[in-house]
């Protein structure tokens, strides 16, 4: 014999069936626009429960989230694709960083400029599919509030047969089709019970169009073509209208069920959290918590409990009144249960109550314990309740930190801060730093009392708040106004929210200030390279024109524009000749017969004016042409000095950005790639490559990719520059880096791992530990393993999945190479 | 519903103005109205009940995520070649003039665009916890 549930579902598989039939029958096409009510109404009852439920903290929480990831995956794009530095540059202004949602605004504007409108076709011509289902989306709300204007406007929803009757049979015919197009969207909002009073508009707008149908047909009259067609609808539909009503009212009947459950699970979850906001002490929330327990679909309040619970004042009445409102509220029979388990709870506390007034709850029953966990979890210290752990007695961290706020000691604040996990470089509102922000208001922070000053260093984000109240009134009324703010005002979970926010905030901030910081890191050492680089070459530069200076002046004759003052121009003219440059730059010029006699008469005069080679050079180190004329070069500058032959890299152009495989040996102080693959210059090159000594520490049968950058000649061999990866299954993957054993920034690294595997680019990943032997490939991360595929590049395959949990992975020391597109 | 209306009205009756007119309060008013559409789907509509402030922050969140996403859009399909080009052309921050680059520079860039918005909801919706201890 057939259960009730067992009866249940035949009939709803029946009614499905009949309705499905309806539908297809239905000239209209329009299958009375609401689909399989079962459906509609499991949609709506789905998205009621999610709106119920959803909260905005935790939407942020996840945005948050999403969009650190999508910073990463930023960073390893351009770092794969090789476009740091160029990538770099948009980023680094706002207006490059805000290039996506221009891109995003420009081309969702294009598609309203394609034709987007309120009943109007598809626009999924604006693009290719993708923009099809975007557009979809975005008319679905679109269309349904289409429909409800029109109802709206035309006030159908209060209309009765009679009043539909005087509409025009237009107004009629374009009310039923955007209904129609709403319902086909499945896009017609509200309850069940408004899906009701949809159909029953709908039905009687169709009998009010028969009715004229058959008052023209009586007349015989002729019908007009909008007529003709609801006549031919009318023909075929028989009383489906009746029949589709009926049934979906006995399916609501039960959906109305589950919203009233979810609902009613919802009030009691409200009433979970009120009691939370007084649950300072155990007993309570034991009881709570088997309450919770009681309730199938409220697994997980339990950890609910011990991550949210949270410490402040005790606030029996908040639980006394959330139990008697819910009490309250239970009247219907079938929440008997339901009230036993709040007549206990109510119990309980009334005894609890008693024991408190009678001084019979010891202190070891406050629930402080939990309450510092829980801080320390989301960031705070255990230290900062000024406990000191050894002795429970004395403030020690609080002391120490206040004493430094007070004189303002920034620097001992974060080092302070560091070693117990808080983060004082959060963000304000007004972009400063939550350090400074302190500092800014230490007055009002310090005269908080502790458990203020604490919740404050937890919270930043409500470090604001609590100043804004302090300011409008006395320390002391202040304090009681954030403690009823805390537990009471703001409610515990929208505290409890903020907790998992801030936790999601600094972890995605820390992440950005890394990931900025690392790129600042990678532009400053660039910079500096390119400053250093670019210093040495003018330095060599300078040098070298300075050389050749020196090799075209000395035997040269010179003449000078501009002599220095008192030099007496005599015979000579300006012209002299240089028979060398002395050590310290002097230039020394041929002594002629007569100016020797200069030299040495009575009254000695220096035939020769005061130069030094610096005093006619360009800053370049080049003869500065306007002060001086090399009338005759020097012996340097004779044609005898042959410059080395240049080496002629033409021929070896073709080479250049091609892609070789083979094996890398190191022979001498060379690296050899050997066996080289076909078409290449030779089966043997000499390669160099910033990490080919890293390279060459691989197993010998790991196949090496080179991409050739550039070649030289050093004597008679040929050493060519490449680009040099490993090659893991036809892939190549680029040697970035190696972590030892106790590197700190492995722990960051190994993060990072999770969001690549997070985003569907595992693959991009490849380590190697000499204790492998073999190249790791990520292949995915389930918290808390990491999957990977060893591949063994002797016989180029790969082998038995490997799995590493986090903490193996931490400790181990690897190479770590990307996956490059070449 | 109005303000969603509006947008699209502005836009429509934009189409047929002057197409340089007017560009960022598009820009603009075009993502509101994608994250007015999302936050209906998050349950956080207008008569949800849920703050001003609280509305605004999400929305800010969900204006950051579509940013960073659609420079990863960007990003991973324009040609290594055009990057530079893009770093200068961005940072003279005009809206056309960033779009016509990328359009000419992406093939099928507005369809990757709208993909990744559809993307990001689906993500959303799947992600944003229901509390219902399921």
């Amino acid at each position: 014999m057939a259960t009730r549930g067992e009866r249940r579902t035949d009939v709803n598989e029946d009614i499905a069936e009949r309705v499905g039939s309806i539908i297809d029958r239905d000239d209209w096409g329009s299958s009375y626009g609401f689909a399989k009510p079962r459906t509609l109404v499991e949609q709506d009852a789905a998205k009621e429960h999610a709106e119920m439920l959803r909260n905005p903290e935790a939407v942020r929480a996840i945005l948050t989230e999403m969009d650190s990831d999508a910073n990463i995956l930023l960073q390893v794009i351009a770092s794969r694709r090789g476009i740091r530095g160029a990538w770099n540059g948009v980023w680094n202004n706002w207006a490059g960083r805000m290039v996506g949602s221009v891109g995003v605004g420009m081309a969702i504007r294009t598609g309203v400029r394609a034709g987007l409108h309120l009943a109007g076709p598809a626009a999924s011509a604006v693009g290719g599919g993708a923009a099809g289902g975007f557009w979809g989306w975005m008319r679905g709300r679109n269309q349904q509030e289409s429909a409800a204007t029109w109802m709206a406007n035309l006030d159908i929803l209060s209309k009765s047969k009679t009043d539909m009757s005087k509409m025009t049979e237009a107004d009629l015919y374009t009310a039923l089709g955007i209904m129609k197009n709403a319902m086909d969207a499945r896009n017609v909002r509200g309850n069940a019970q408004a899906k009701l009073e949809y159909i029953s508009k709908y039905r009687l707008m169709k009998e009010v169009l028969r009715d004229r149908r058959n008052e023209r047909l009586a007349e015989n009259k002729e019908l007009n073509p909008v007529m003709s067609r609801i006549d031919q609808a009318l023909a075929d539909a028989g009383d489906e209208s009746k029949e589709i009503a009926r049934m979906a009212s006995e399916e609501t009947r039960e959906t109305y069920d589950q919203i009233f459950a979810l609902k009613r699970k919802a009030e009691i979850m409200t009433a979970v959290k009120g009691a939370m906001v007084g649950a300072a002490f155990g007993g309570v929330i034991g009881t709570v918590v088997d309450y919770a327990q009681h309730h199938g679909g409220m697994h997980g309040v339990n950890d609910w409990i011990s991550e949210h619970i949270l410490h402040t004042q005790s606030h029996e009445q908040v639980l006394h009144d959330a139990l008697d409102a819910k009490r309250a509220s239970l009247t219907d029979a079938a929440y008997q249960e339901d009230l036993q388990h709040f007549q206990t709870m109510q119990n309980n506390f009334d005894v609890y109550n008693q024991d408190m007034g009678q001084g019979m709850v010891p202190p070891e029953h406050i629930d402080m314990v939990g309450h510092i966990n829980a801080i320390k979890e989301f960031g705070g210290d255990r230290a900062l309740f000024g406990f000191d752990q050894a002795t429970g007695l004395g403030p020690t961290y609080e002391a120490t930190f206040n004493q430094y706020l007070q004189s303002g000691n920034l620097h001992e604040m974060f080092n302070l801060a560091d070693h117990s996990n808080l983060d004082l470089s959060v963000a304000m509102p007004d972009g400063g730093q939550f350090g400074q922000f302190l500092v800014d208001n230490k007055e009002t922070f310090l005269s908080f009392p502790p458990d203020i000053q604490h919740f404050i260093l937890s919270h930043p984000s409500l470090a604001t708040d609590f100043l804004d109240l302090a300011h409008n009134s006395s320390a002391d009324a202040a304090s009681a106004s954030l403690m009823a703010k805390i537990a009471g005002g703001v409610g515990v979970a929208a505290v409890a929210g903020y907790l998992g926010i801030d936790k999601a905030q600094r972890g995605n901030e820390k992440a950005q200030r890394r990931l900025t910081d690392e790129a600042k890191d990678v532009r400053r050492k660039e910079n500096a390279e390119n400053r250093s680089e670019k210093q040495a070459e003018k330095r060599d530069k300078t040098k070298e024109n300075k050389e050749n200076v020196k090799q075209e002046l000395i035997g040269a004759t010179v003449m000078f524009t501009t002599l220095p003052a008192g030099y007496v121009i005599g015979t000579r003219d300006r012209r002299f000749e240089i028979t060398d440059i002395d050590a310290s730059g002097r230039l020394v010029f041929k002594m002629t017969e007569a100016d020797r006699k200069k030299l040495s008469g009575p009254t000695p005069v220096n035939p020769h004016p005061e130069f030094s080679l610096d005093d006619i050079l360009t800053a370049e180190g080049t003869i500065d042409r306007n002060l001086v004329n090399v009338v005759s070069r020097g012996r340097g500058s004779s044609p005898e000095i042959e410059p080395e032959e240049e080496f002629d890299k033409e021929a070896y152009e073709k080479y250049l950005g091609k892609k070789f495989t083979g094996k890398l040996k190191r022979l001498g102080g060379d690296y050899i790639l050997t066996g080289v693959s076909k078409g290449a210059p030779s089966k043997k090159m000499i390669v160099k490559s910033p990490r080919i000594a890293e390279l060459a520490m691989l197993p010998s049968g790991a196949d090496i990719d080179v991409v050739i950058l550039d070649v030289d000649k050093d004597g008679k061999d040929l050493i060519w520059e490449v680009d040099a990866y490993i090659n893991v299954s036809g892939d190549d993957y680029n040697l970035e880096g190696k972590f030892g054993i106790t590197d700190k920034k492995k722990d960051k690294f190994v993060d990072s791992l999770k969001s690549l595997a997070g985003a569907g680019y595992a693959s991009n990943c490849v380590l190697y530990a000499s204790s492998f032997g073999r190249f790791l490939q990520l292949d995915s991360f389930t918290a808390p393993n990491f999957e990977f595929k060893p591949f063994d590049p002797a016989t180029g395959t790969f082998g038995t999945p490997v799995s590493l949990d986090e903490s193996s992975l931490k400790a181990m020391e690897f190479s770590y190479f990307s996956k490059v597109t070449l | 519903m109005a303000d969603l209306d509006d947008n699209l009205q502005t836009n429509m009756n934009d189409a047929n103005s002057d197409q340089s007119s007017g560009d960022k309060a598009d820009v603009a008013a075009t993502i509101q109205m994608y994250k007015e559409r999302l936050m209906e789907d998050l349950g956080f509509g207008k008569n949800s009940g849920i703050s001003d402030v609280e509305r605004e922050q999400v929305e800010k969140k969900m204006e950051e995520l579509v940013n960073a996403r659609i420079l990863n859009v960007i990003m991973l399909y324009l040609p290594e070649g055009k990057v530079a080009e893009f770093s200068e052309i961005a940072q003279k921050a005009d809206a056309a003039e960033i779009n016509d680059f990328v359009k000419a520079n992406i093939p099928g860039y507005e369809d990757k665009i709208l993909k990744e918005l559809m993307d990001i909801k689906d993500e959303l919706l799947r992600k944003a916890p229901v509390k219902d201890g399921k």
